[in-house]
């Protein structure tokens, strides 16, 4: 009996972890443009308090109603625990703001408190928006294709290869989806000058591990399939890694496109450019992967 | 300020198209549509109308388009009318939800009481207050040129923009060198660095430095 119940135990606390990515990604994918969007920041710097107050209560009664009919928590839509759950959202959006907007160098120690919490109540509507609908951006246990469809109804390389093809074609798309509105603007350029050396491959890591949570924690479509398969390239860690150098190389094509970077750009600037830009497009290219 | 509400209108543009196109992009192939996990629901599981929770009854309405559209989805009819399509059951939260929504109340409380607090606590003066402060004492010579550290802070209870500094060079009464500098912005109780360059030696020469203008945000 005290087996059953450390497995339920166990799995009230999977769940929820779930939940909470599930929550996550689509507060990231509403949000991170407007985490990139230097306006936002000066905003946050420059609100009153009780202006901060406002966005804060802004962001609660928006998630409250959000919530109610989408929410971020398996099963069907809609939240059984509106009141509750708008407070996670608004919490969850404030903590990847902070987050976020350190790695970003946009809060540093030393800020003063009210700038701290100017930035963070401006974040915090967007990505609360996000993690509140996220249901309904990508639903959960939802796929276009069906259980291992790309590898088993053709068989063999075959359909191993279409599957690569799919996974880093779809990464590409949602990539280019999030970076391409993004790598013309002064602010990429701007947190490069900004964003101490050290804190780039905290970056990238951060990519990363958002990357894999969306597709292979966050139990959206495909999740288990995706888990199943075994071609050499679709293995979890194997195709977070192989989508984020995807996402990355997207994100050189946009910077190259736009002029941000050329032949003659420094090899440093260059590369900060691209693993700055490669935080969304490893989200687009994760929702990306989720979509086909 | 027209130019940042264009940018911010376009960035929510994009990030409202990005679901929409997703969710077009997902319903453009139904057929697709077919690995949709069925998780039977767990005995004593009742409807949601009938939830001790007091939350539930008041703020979920009923939704029997979704118990309908769920129960095509999985190809047959579930035994209950009211159960739900998945996992998730209404009721009290469990501990991993309680744990959830107890720090989440603690992050936005401190959230709100950081706010509060540094409402209430504020000290400074109302307007920008922006002072010049040059560190003559720190000077460093480069290659010919003399480096002149420099702060300019706003101790003030409002933020400034485009803040314009005039530095003079004196040989006693007389300006032999003039420059200027225009700082983008300046929060509340903020401070920005930088070097003034001048190939005159600041330790036979005064210097000055001032606020020419600022604006508001």
């Amino acid at each position: 009996m005290r087996d059953v119940a450390g497995r339920a135990e166990g799995g009230e606390w999977a769940r929820e972890t779930d939940d909470l990515l599930r929550g996550l990604t689509g507060g990231f994918l509403i949000g991170i443009p407007l985490m990139y969007t230097m306006e936002t920041w000066w905003i946050g710097e420059t609100l009153s308090m009780p202006h901060a107050l406002v966005f804060l209560l802004l962001a609660y009664a928006l998630n409250f109603g959000f919530v109610a009919f989408a929410g971020f928590r398996g099963g069907e839509a809609g939240s059984h625990h509106p009141f509750g759950d708008a407070l996670e959202a608004t919490a969850l959006a404030a903590v990847a703001a902070a987050v976020t907007l350190a790695l970003l160098h946009q809060l540093a120690p030393g800020d003063p408190l009210d700038v701290v919490v100017g930035r963070i109540a401006v974040e915090t509507v967007p990505i609360s928006l996000g993690i509140s609908v996220a249901n309904h951006i990508l639903a959960p246990r939802e796929t276009r294709i069906g259980s291992g469809e790309g590898e088993k109804a053709l068989g063999g390389g075959e359909g191993t290869a279409r599957a690569i093809a799919i996974d880093l074609g779809a990464s590409f798309g949602g990539a280019l989806f999030l970076s391409f509105s993004i790598a013309p603007t002064e602010e990429v350029p701007l947190l490069v000058t900004e964003v101490p050396t050290l804190y780039l491959p905290a970056v990238i890591l951060f990519s990363l591990a958002l990357s894999y949570g969306i597709v292979f924690e966050a139990g959206f479509g495909g999740q288990d399939r995706r888990r199943g398969t075994t071609g050499p390239f679709q293995r979890p860690l194997t195709e977070t890694v192989a989508a984020y150098v995807v996402s990355l190389l997207t994100c050189a094509g946009t910077l190259f496109l736009f002029g941000q970077i050329d032949a003659g750009t420094d090899w440093y600037v260059a590369y900060a450019q691209i693993v700055v830009l490669g935080l969304p497009a490893a989200i687009g290219g994760a929702a990306g992967r989720l979509a086909v | 300020m027209a130019r940042w509400r264009d940018r911010m209108l376009a960035r929510f543009s994009i990030v409202v198209a990005l679901p929409v196109a997703l969710a077009a992009f997902r319903g453009a192939v139904p057929a697709a549509r077919t690995t949709r996990r069925s998780v039977l629901p767990e005995p004593g599981v009742g409807r949601r109308e009938s939830m001790p929770d007091g939350e539930a009854g008041s703020g979920t309405p009923h939704r029997p388009d979704i118990d309908a559209r769920t129960r095509d989805r999985d190809g047959g009819e579930r035994s209950t009318p009211g159960d739900l399509p998945t996992g998730k059951q209404p009721g009290p939260r469990n501990a991993a939800e309680w744990t959830t929504l107890g720090i989440s109340a603690v992050i936005v409380a401190t959230l709100v009481a950081t706010a509060v607090y540094e409402h209430l606590a504020r000290t400074e003066p109302s307007g920008a207050w922006v002072s010049v402060r040059v560190d003559v004492a720190r000077a460093e010579q480069r290659a010919g040129l003399f480096y002149i550290p420099f702060t300019v802070a706003n101790t003030g209870g409002e933020p400034a923009e485009n803040v314009a500094v005039v530095f003079e060079v004196k040989r006693g009464e007389e300006t032999v060198e003039e420059s200027t500098t225009e700082v983008a912005f300046l929060p509340n109780s903020g401070s920005t660095a930088g070097e003034l360059v001048t190939a005159l030696d600041p330790a036979a020469h005064t210097i000055e430095a001032r606020v020419a203008t600022l604006q508001f945000p």
